[in-house]
Order: structure tokens, then C-alpha cells, then sequence
């Protein structure tokens, strides 16, 4: 077991993680909407990217990276006023959420499936080369991803802590209704989180795309992780999931080089069953379960 | 000012108002008294869009209102302040005002509210940066109204502004609130403890099982 690969493994997964995490607990936070399609979001990131790069347009990775995130952003603004807002109307709508955005996972799937094919795509690491730490070698490419997976988080946390439509967000996930009192346009709000959260997903499914591939249902295995990383560190905590990310990251890259890649998910599991036994809410959770 | 024709309104299958109409002129201090249940604090929000009003009219400023959400009421200057405080109890006494001030009229002077607000209570400014979870009940129902003002009300409503303070805070509550209303500030507030408005107020209303009639305190007081 080599120490410093443990280490950059863990930070490099750690950092994505977070991406991922945030966005899905950003939602929940604002809207208690657990998003059964983050996953297919994330995997549509890919595609978009992909088809930016190869599918016709022929950018370049950066301006694919780049011209992504607007539509990323839109598509979750019109997912929440399309279907989860008409929702919201009814009782029960918390489990009819659920629901729908788990059908939206399969007909994004099956929408990918019949305009791309089944099989994976891929986008080339973007920058090629590495360096050596402590004799091991790290390939420039994860050293960016970490950096830029750390770049968006904290835009998301600058932008939620300093800006005016920022502390609105923050004000609806702790009160709906004294954020309504004080005039915030609460539905507005749920559309910024929901775009928040699906450009987070989607990019994290872009930086990705070179190591995992992508392919329609690809997204499963990055819903289930931030799942598991979110309840963790605390349903609707954005703070918690980075800290749960890291956590988890570490934990996988420890299990995966001392017992092997299987493991790692029944380690996740275990962990967060003994989080929940003792500490009910997760690490910084908000509200009780 | 505001003028409440007939209105009905329901929480789920349960009739709580029903025809009430009530008006209040620019300038008053009108009181709606009743004991807890009979549906004051539901009038309240219906009137200011955070519940969804049935049928009837309602009139403010001369344009009905009757659908509007309360974003577009907060941002013509018709303010509510919650009975339970509702504070964003995970942001700091800063943060909660100056979301008050988040509708566009208010946020352009927002530094000059602040400072009226922190004249009226400096403990507010003292514990400017603690978190509102901290705070006793009474520097609550201080950045309650606070946060209130910030909106820059011209129709401030206020739901029982006494509930869980010591009887000393809410004798000086009131008194706020009449020289709020002095000043020039229009206001509507529901009580249940009548004794408390003695020479404060215009007129006031009862409202018992969700039926309101045009009342003074002591009719109230035969009431209890």
C-alpha cells in the first residue's frame, strides 16, 4: 500500500466527489427534492460535451467545457418549471418528485441510448503529461481536474455566502416560508438551485468523461456515491457533503489499494450506517431525518 | 389603504374565514382581537399571498390583489411579520435584515434602513453578527420587526407581536409599534391580549370562528 497514491487518489476522487454531492444537496436543501435523475444529468454533461466536440460543432475541449455549462444550466431551470414545479401543487408531492425525476433518469437514458447508441464515448484526457510526487507519477490531467472541481466549489460557496440571489437560496432552504414573507420569489429560487445542480453534475460528468467514458447509463454509479455522500454528511448540508466527500474519497482510495476495487462500496455502507446509528441528521445535517 | 371584501379561505378541507371584510385607512393603527384558533393569524397571511384566498376581494392601494404572490406584495410595500418570528435561525442578525430588504424598493436604500433599524434597537447592532438561533425571545421579536422595516412597509402587519414575551417587552413592544405608527406608518395587527392595546390603536375588529364583526376592546373583553 503506497501512502501518496492513497493520498493523490483519494484527494483527486474526493475533489469530483464534492461536485457531484454539492449539487445534489443543494436541491434537497432548497426544495427537498430528492433528484433520482442527478445521475442522468450527470451522464447528459457528457454527452453534451462530446457532441460539442465531435458530434458536429467541432470544439475545441475548453470552449466544449465552457458553452456546456449555460445549457447545463437552462436544462435544469426548465426541468423545475416543466415538471417538479406542477408537482409541488398537490399533497404527497415529495414522493411524486421522486418519481418523476426517476422516470426523467430513464428517459434521458433511452433519449441518449437512441440519438448517441449504446456504445461508450470518449473524450481524451485534456491535457497529456504528468509529474512526479514523492515518486509516484500524477498525470497533469488529474492534477487539473482536482483544481477545477475546487474552482466550482468554491464559486458555489462564495456565490451562496456573499451574493444577494446567493443568501436567497440559503434563506429558502432554512425557511420557505420566511423566505416568501421577505419577498423572495421562492419558485424562482428552486430554478437557480435546480440549474445550480445539474451545470455541478454535468461538469463533473465532462471532467470525467477521460477516465470513465461515457455511455447512457453510466450515471448510476456517481448518483449512488452521491447519495450515500449527501445522507452522510447531512441531507441538505452543502458543507457536510464536502466533508463527507473527502471522507469517502479517502476511505475508497484506503479500501481499494489494502482489500480491492469490490469493496468499496460495501465500506461506504458500512460507514454510513454506523453515521446514522449515532448521528441521525449525518455529519452537518440540517433537519432530522 | 386596504380594504377586505367577503373574502373566504380554507386550510385543506377545513373552512377557516368565512365572508370576512375589514378595511384600513392610510395613517391607522387597526387591531384585530380574538382568541387563539378563531382564524386571526390565517387572515393575516391570506391577506399578505402567503395563503391562497378562495373568493372575495382584496383591495390595496387602490388595485386589486386578491391573486398576487407575496414577492409582488412585499414589493408594493405590504410586509408581514410572523407571529412565531420566523427568523432564518442559521444566518446571522445582519443576514435576516438585510433579506428583508430583498425586494428591489427596499434593497436600493438598504444601508440607511439599517441604520434607522439600529437606532430604534442598538442591542440589534451589539449582536449584529450572531447567529438567530442564539438570541432570546425578546432580540427575536426585535429582528422580527426589524427585518419587517426593512422591507420599507407602507402597510406594516404584524401577528401578535406579544406572543412569548415578558409582559415588561411587550408593553415597550407596543409602544414601538404606536410610534411606528406615528411617524406615519400604516399598521394592521391581530392580539389576542386586549388589555395590551389600550390607547394605542384606531379601531379594531373581532374575529370569532372565523367571522369578524366591527368592534372596540370592551365588547372584546365581554367576549372572554
Amino acid at each position: 500500500m503506497n501512502i501518496v497514491e492513497i493520498l493523490i487518489s483519494g484527494t483527486t476522487q474526493g475533489a469530483v466527489y464534492c461536485v457531484i454531492a454539492m449539487g445534489l444537496s443543494l436541491v434537497y436543501g432548497t426544495s427537498r427534492i430528492l433528484n433520482f435523475a442527478h445521475g442522468a444529468l450527470y451522464t447528459l454533461g457528457g454527452y453534451i460535451a462530446w457532441f460539442l466536440m465531435y458530434g458536429g460543432p467541432g470544439l475545441s475541449f475548453g470552449l466544449a467545457f465552457v458553452v456546456s455549462l449555460p445549457l447545463l444550466f437552462c436544462i435544469g431551470v426548465a426541468l423545475e418549471a416543466g415538471i417538479i414545479r406542477p408537482l409541488r401543487r398537490h399533497a404527497n408531492w415529495q414522493i411524486n418528485a421522486i418519481m418523476v425525476t426517476l422516470g426523467l433518469a430513464f428517459v434521458i437514458e433511452n433519449g441518449l441510448q437512441l440519438l448517441f447508441g449504446p456504445k461508450t464515448k470518449t473524450i481524451p484526457a485534456f491535457i497529456e503529461g504528468g509529474v512526479s510526487i514523492g515518486g509516484t507519477t500524477v498525470s497533469l490531467y488529474k492534477i487539473a481536474l482536482v483544481g477545477i472541481s475546487v474552482l466550482l466549489v468554491v464559486l458555489l460557496e462564495l456565490f451562496l455566502a456573499r451574493t444577494r440571489a446567493g443568501k436567497s437560496v440559503q434563506a429558502v432552504s432554512q425557511d420557505l416560508q420566511a423566505a416568501a414573507q421577505v419577498g423572495i420569489n421562492v419558485n424562482r429560487v428552486f430554478g437557480l438551485a435546480l440549474g445550480l445542480s445539474v451545470v455541478l453534475t454535468g461538469a463533473a460528468g465532462i471532467l470525467l468523461a477521460p477516465v470513465f467514458q461515457i455511455s447512457p447509463t453510466g450515471g448510476w454509479s456517481p448518483f449512488l456515491k452521491a447519495f450515500v455522500i449527501v445522507v452522510f454528511g447531512g441531507l441538505g448540508s452543502t458543507r457536510g457533503a464536502m466533508l463527507a466527500a473527502f471522507i469517502l474519497a479517502f476511505l475508497e482510495a484506503i479500501v481499494v489499494a489494502s482489500v480491492g476495487p469490490g469493496w468499496a462500496m460495501p465500506a461506504w455502507l458500512i460507514v454510513l450506517m454506523i453515521v446514522l446509528m449515532t448521528r441521525p441528521k449525518g455529519l452537518l445535517g440540517v433537519w432530522e431525518n | 389603504m386596504l380594504e377586505v371584501d367577503r373574502i373566504n379561505v380554507s386550510y385543506g378541507d377545513f373552512h377557516v374565514l368565512h365572508d370576512v371584510s375589514l378595511k384600513v385607512e392610510k395613517g391607522e393603527m387597526v387591531a384585530v382581537l380574538g382568541a387563539n384558533g378563531h382564524g386571526k393569524s390565517t387572515l393575516l397571511k391570506a391577506l399578505c399571498g402567503l395563503l391562497p384566498i378562495q373568493n372575495g376581494t382584496v383591495r390595496y392601494e387602490g388595485s386589486d390583489i386578491t391573486r398576487l404572490a407575496s414577492t409582488e406584495l412585499v414589493q408594493r410595500g405590504l410586509v408581514y411579520v410572523a407571529e412565531d418570528r420566523r427568523l432564518f435561525r442559521d444566518m446571522t442578525v445582519l443576514d435576516n435584515l438585510m433579506l428583508g430588504a430583498f425586494n428591489t424598493r427596499a434593497w436600493k436604500c438598504r444601508e440607511k434602513t439599517l441604520d434607522q433599524v439600529f437606532a430604534l434597537y442598538p442591542r440589534l447592532e451589539e449582536r449584529r453578527h450572531q447567529l438567530c438561533r442564539h438570541l432570546s425571545g425578546g432580540e427575536a421579536q426585535m429582528v422580527a420587526l426589524g427585518r419587517g422595516l426593512m422591507s420599507k412597509p407602507h402597510l406594516l402587519v404584524i401577528d401578535e407581536p406579544s406572543l412569548g414575551l415578558a409582559p415588561n417587552l411587550t408593553a415597550q413592544m407596543m409602544e414601538t409599534i404606536h410610534d411606528l405608527n406615528r411617524a406615519g406608518m400604516t399598521i394592521l395587527l391581530v392580539e389576542q391580549n386586549a388589555a395590551l392595546l389600550t390607547g394605542h390603536i384606531s379601531r379594531s375588529y373581532v374575529i370569532e370562528e372565523g367571522v369578524i364583526a366591527e368592534g372596540d376592546l370592551s365588547a372584546f373583553g365581554e367576549l372572554q
